[in-house]
Order: C-alpha cells, then sequence, then structure tokens
C-alpha cells in the first residue's frame, strides 16, 4: 500500500505525544503486555502516512524526552531495551506493509518481467509478421509479373498457333495441288500409255494370222509406248527428287538443273562450289540442293534478273552457299508476313535449313537484286 | 567373233526383273554366257574378280556399293576389265563421270532391249558403244565446238531448218499451241516435225531433247562451272 499525502504537522505531533505517553506506560508497568498498544501506535502512524523513519524519530525524541524519568544508562533496570522493545513493535505493522509493498513490488516485477518477455515475444512476432507480410507482397508482385508474362506469352502462343494453323492450311492445300497435278498427269500420260500398250497386245495375241512382219511393226510399236511411260514416271520421279543427288553428288546435280533452267529461260548462271561440300551428310545434301532450286525458281519466277551467281564456299566451322541475282528486290519481312502461297516457298527454305541445323537469311535491296545464304555447321 | 566360244557376261543389276529379261534376252541371241549375277556393287566387284569375264553389265543405282564405285574399284584392279554402263539415267553429267571412269559404253535403260546384243558384241571387240541418243548428243557437242572454230554445224545439215526451229522451241519448254503460233504453223503440222526430229534423234523425251539441243548449240546454257578444293 503506498501513501502519497505527507503527514501533517499536527498529526506529527499528535502522534508523537501518543507514542510518548504509550512508551512511558510502557515502561512504567514492567511486567505488563503492551505490544497490543504499540502496534496500534504503529498502525495509526501507518493510516497516517508516516513513514518507519518518521517513526524513528518520534521514537528518538519521545526517548529523549522521557531520559529525565527513567534511567537508561543504568545497567540494571533495561529500560532502554525495554524502549526498543517497544518500538520494535510499534514497527511491525509498518514493517508488515512494507512488505506487503516489497511483495507487491516483487509481484509487480515478475509481472513485469513476464510482460517484457511477452513484449519481446509479441516484437519477434511482429518482425516475423512484417517479413512475412513483405514477403507476401514481393511474392504476390512476382505472382502478378509472371501472371502478366503468362498472358503475354498466351497471347503470343494464340496468335503463333493461329499463324502455324493457317501455315499448315496453305501447306495441305499446296500439297493438293501439287498431288492433283501429278494425279493428272499420271493419269494422262501414264495411264494413257499402259493401256493403250495393253490394247495392242490383245491384238498382238488375237491376231497370230498376221504375218511376220506386221507382227514386228506392233511390237515396236508397243515398244515405242512403254519407252513413252517409261519416260514419263522418270520425269515424275526426277521431278520429286534428282537421282543425281545420291548417284554423282550435289554439285553434278546444281549444275544439271542450272543448265537445264539456264537454257529454258535465257538466264547466265555462274556455279562456284567447294569440293568439300560433297562430305557434307546426304541429308544436308538434299536440304542445299532444295533451297538452291527454291531461290533460283523464285529468281525466275519474280526477279527478271539476267545474272544469278551460286557460291558455295568452306567458312570456320561451317559451308556457306550462296545465290545472289541482279534483278527486282522485293520486301522480304513482308512477303513472309504476307498470307498467300508465295511465302511458303521462303518459309519452307528456312524450316528445310534449321532440321539440318543451319541458317538461312535473305537480303534484297533495290539495285543490288537478292541474296539468299544458307549456312550448315560443318568440321572438316 | 569366235563363234564356238561365246562371250562371257557378268550382270550386275539389283532388280530381278531386269536380269531376268536380259538373260532372257542375251540366251535368245546364243551367242553369249552370263558368268555371274550380282545385286551390288560390292558384289559384282567379288565377282569381276573371280570370272574375269569379257563384259560387265553395269547399272549404276545399286545397294551397299553403287556401279560408280563398284566400276572405278574393278578397273583399279583390272585397267583392261571391260564394262557397259546401264543406266535410266543419261544426264550429261552421268555420262561425263561415267567416260572419266573408263568405261568402254553407256546404254539408257529404257532403249537397251533392241542393241543391247550389238552393244555388247562392239565392246567385247574393244570398240566403245552409246545409245544412239546419248551418241549424238556427244556428237552435236563436238559438232557445236567445231561450230564455234568456224566451221559448219552439222546439227543444222541433220535436222531441216523448221525442225530445229521445233526442237529449240521444245527444248525451251514451249507447248505445241505456242510453237504453232509462233511459227504460224498448225499444231498438226507442228507435231508431225516434233516426231520426225525425234525419230532423226533417237530422242523421245522432252528432258532428252533439252540436252541435245543444249549440247548442240541450239539453245544456249551459259552456266560456268567452277569447283574449289
Amino acid at each position: 500500500m503506498i501513501v502519497t499525502t505527507k503527514p501533517s504537522k499536527t498529526a506529527r505531533s499528535a502522534l508523537s505525544a501518543r507514542y510518548r505517553s504509550a512508551l512511558r506506560k510502557h515502561l512504567n508497568q514492567k511486567n505488563a503486555t503492551t505490544a497490543p498498544q504499540a502496534r496500534l501506535l504503529g498502525k495509526s502512524a501507518l493510516a497516517g502516512g508516516f513513514a518507519t523513519l518518521d517513526l524513528a524519530i518520534i521514537h528518538e525524541q519521545a526517548v529523549v524526552t522521557l531520559s529525565g524519568s527513567f534511567d537508561f544508562v543504568a545497567v540494571g533496570n533495561h529500560a532502554i531495551k525495554r524502549a526498543g522493545e517497544f518500538f520494535t513493535q510499534a514497527l511491525v505493522p509498518l514493517e508488515a506493509d512494507q512488505r506487503s509493498v516489497r511483495e507487491s513490488n516483487l509481484h509487480l516485477k515478475q509481472r513485469n518481467e513476464t510482460l517484457r518477455v511477452h513484449t519481446a515475444a509479441l516484437a519477434k512476432a511482429n518482425r516475423n509478421l512484417e517479413r512475412e507480410v513483405t514477403h507476401r507482397k514481393a511474392g504476390e508482385d512476382e505472382l502478378r509479373k509472371s501472371k502478366e508474362e503468362y498472358r503475354t506469352l498466351f497471347l503470343e502462343s494464340q496468335v503463333m498457333q493461329k499463324k502455324l494453323r493457317q501455315l499448315t492450311r496453305q501447306i495441305i492445300s499446296a500439297q493438293e495441288d501439287e498431288r492433283k497435278e501429278i494425279s493428272r498427269e499420271l493419269h494422262d500420260e501414264v495411264v494413257q500409255t499402259l493401256v493403250g500398250i495393253n490394247v495392242e497386245l490383245s491384238a498382238l495375241s488375237k491376231g497370230t494370222s498376221a504375218g511376220l512382219q506386221t507382227l514386228r511393226v506392233k511390237i515396236n510399236r508397243t515398244q515405242r509406248l512403254v519407252e513413252n511411260s517409261v519416260n514419263a514416271v522418270h520425269r515424275f520421279a526426277r521431278e520429286l527428287r534428282p537421282a543425281m543427288l545420291d548417284d554423282l553428288g550435289l554439285i553434278p546435280a546444281l549444275h544439271t538443273y542450272s543448265k537445264s533452267l539456264a537454257a529454258r529461260k535465257k538466264l547466265k548462271i555462274q556455279l562456284l562450289a567447294f569440293r568439300g561440300v560433297e562430305d557434307l551428310e546426304s541429308a544436308s545434301r538434299t536440304v542445299l540442293f532444295r533451297v538452291a532450286q527454291e531461290a533460283l525458281t523464285n529468281v525466275v519466277r519474280h526477279a527478271n534478273a539476267r545474272l544469278v551467281k551460286i557460291n558455295i564456299t568452306p567458312r570456320a566451322g561451317s559451308i556457306c552457299m550462296e545465290i545472289s541475282d541482279d534483278g527486282k528486290s522485293f520486301a522480304v519481312e513482308k512477303t513472309i508476313q504476307a498470307k498467300n502461297n508465295h511465302r511458303l516457298g521462303l518459309i519452307g527454305m528456312r524450316e528445310r535449313m534449321e532440321m539440318v541445323g543451319g541458317t538461312l537469311s535473305i537480303e534484297s535491296a533495290p539495285g543490288c537484286g537478292t541474296t539468299v545464304r544458307a549456312e550448315i555447321p560443318f568440321s572438316r | 567373233m569366235n563363234h564356238l566360244k561365246p562371250i562371257t557376261v557378268l550382270l550386275a543389276e539389283d532388280h530381278a526383273i531386269v536380269r531376268q529379261g536380259i538373260r532372257a534376252l542375251l540366251n535368245a541371241e546364243g551367242l553369249f554366257s552370263i558368268v555371274g549375277e550380282a545385286r551390288t556393287g560390292r558384289e559384282a566387284v567379288a565377282l569381276a574378280q573371280r570370272f574375269n569375264p569379257d563384259v560387265i553389265l553395269m547399272d549404276i543405282a545399286m545397294p551397299v556399293l553403287n556401279g560408280l564405285e563398284a566400276t572405278r574399284q574393278i578397273l583399279a584392279e583390272n585397267p583392261a576389265a571391260k564394262i557397259l554402263i546401264l543406266s535410266a539415267h543419261s544426264d550429261d553429267a552421268y555420262i561425263e563421270r561415267m567416260s572419266g571412269a573408263g568405261v568402254a559404253g553407256f546404254l539408257e535403260k529404257q532403249t537397251s532391249a533392241e542393241i543391247l546384243a550389238k552393244a555388247i558384241r562392239e565392246i567385247a571387240q574393244g570398240n566403245s558403244f552409246f545409245s544412239p541418243s546419248i551418241a549424238q548428243r556427244l556428237r552435236a557437242k563436238a559438232d557445236a565446238s567445231l561450230d564455234r572454230d568456224g566451221l559448219p554445224n552439222s546439227v543444222a545439215t541433220r535436222l531441216t531448218l523448221r525442225e530445229s526451229e521445233v526442237l529449240q522451241r521444245v527444248a525451251e519448254g514451249s507447248t505445241n499451241k505456242q510453237i504453232g503460233a509462233e511459227l504460224g504453223i498448225s499444231i498438226k503440222t507442228v507435231e508431225k516435225h516434233r516426231q520426225r526430229l525425234m525419230e532423226k534423234l533417237h530422242i523421245h523425251d522432252i528432258a532428252g531433247l533439252t540436252r541435245y539441243a543444249i549440247a548442240a548449240g541450239v539453245i544456249e546454257s551459259s552456266v560456268q562451272l567452277t569447283v574449289i578444293e
């Protein structure tokens, strides 16, 4: 219990008087028990707001005042000891009160300590929480960012898919056209010829009465028909894939193709070829042939060129084929982006090159013609 | 020719039906003895060494080792070996490559039946032999080179002016209709000229005509080839 008001002067002198009188009584009644009175005084002092020190001063003053009536110095009568006993008793309530204060202080301290621990724990928890919040916020940012990225990717993939679908359709329709053409030609040329042969053979088997000479003429005619169909099939096979590429190599195949094209289209072609190109794998050589074929077809169709140069040269770690003409240029990107079948050839060239680990680039500028550059990795 | 001793022939061809046909054709002549049949280039090399035949009939497109490589190996071992190429392909590049390798003759497969026996006999006697269309082309080439020296162009002497005009346009890829319009004649007449010049040259397909026309200088092919090592 803590008393905040300081005891007044009057209260002090009143208590001082009561104490003196009680002490006197105590000292006079040698064997009586005056402890209750002393305690009572202590309680009053406590209630009046007096501290232990105040009571000690009051006791001191009382002893000084009473020293006229009692001999505190004489050893025999124990007066000083009895005064001390009284004082001790008077102090009990104050002491008791102070103990409770101490206890509650201790308690408070303990509470404080607990609180401090709790606060520390709370602070720690708080810090953790803050960190967690920051973390989550960063995570959310990350999530938002990746969400945006995914969205962009998704949109891009949608565009690509659309393009791919479109391209697939174009390829399918081009393939269908090609098949139609081959089918028509097979039917018109080969089938008709074979039917003709069959008719001739039936005539031969029936016409046994005919003379040897007639027979020979008929057989001869049939052989011509067979020859024609062999030639037709041969031509298809050549168009689908030149056997020369496998039998003799890329350079003779390119040379032969160039000769036939140059003759038909009044074109000049300069072919410069590194012999080492024949050491490339068969698939790579085929790709180079197809790229050259496509590039030359484009020159004939669109460029109105007079001179085409095909250069196959070794580079560090690769073989490079360049096909350049002196004709009209074209907008490369625009053509590749266009939605018609013209770009298929360009895309096809690039696809073929990438299939064998190579690259393809096309440059075209007004006044400079067009250069198709195909490069394939190669180590000697 | 010694009729008592048949000409020994080694047949290198991967298609059984073609082998059968050739065997039947040669047996019918009664002058030949087929000593071996090879289905791959490697077998051809081995059999050529074992039998040392008078003439080797060699296909180009064969598995394991192609006819070109087999020819090289056989001639490297025995330069006197007489090899007759039977090929479905007769572009200049093939002829040049095979002649360069030292073969005795070259026949187009599709026209070989009638002249095969004759070709084998010629080659067995030590001559060379080419399909008529190839021979024409080789001659045309020689003529064209003579022509550059100022001598008369003998291609034109073999063909009429009209025929060589038609040849040029056919070789350039024109249709009969276009040729007719250009020359001011009917399609039927164009067809007639075309038929006649094909008979004269022994060439019956457009690709062959183009090759002939280039070789003869009737149409100009200005392709310059440079090979770097």
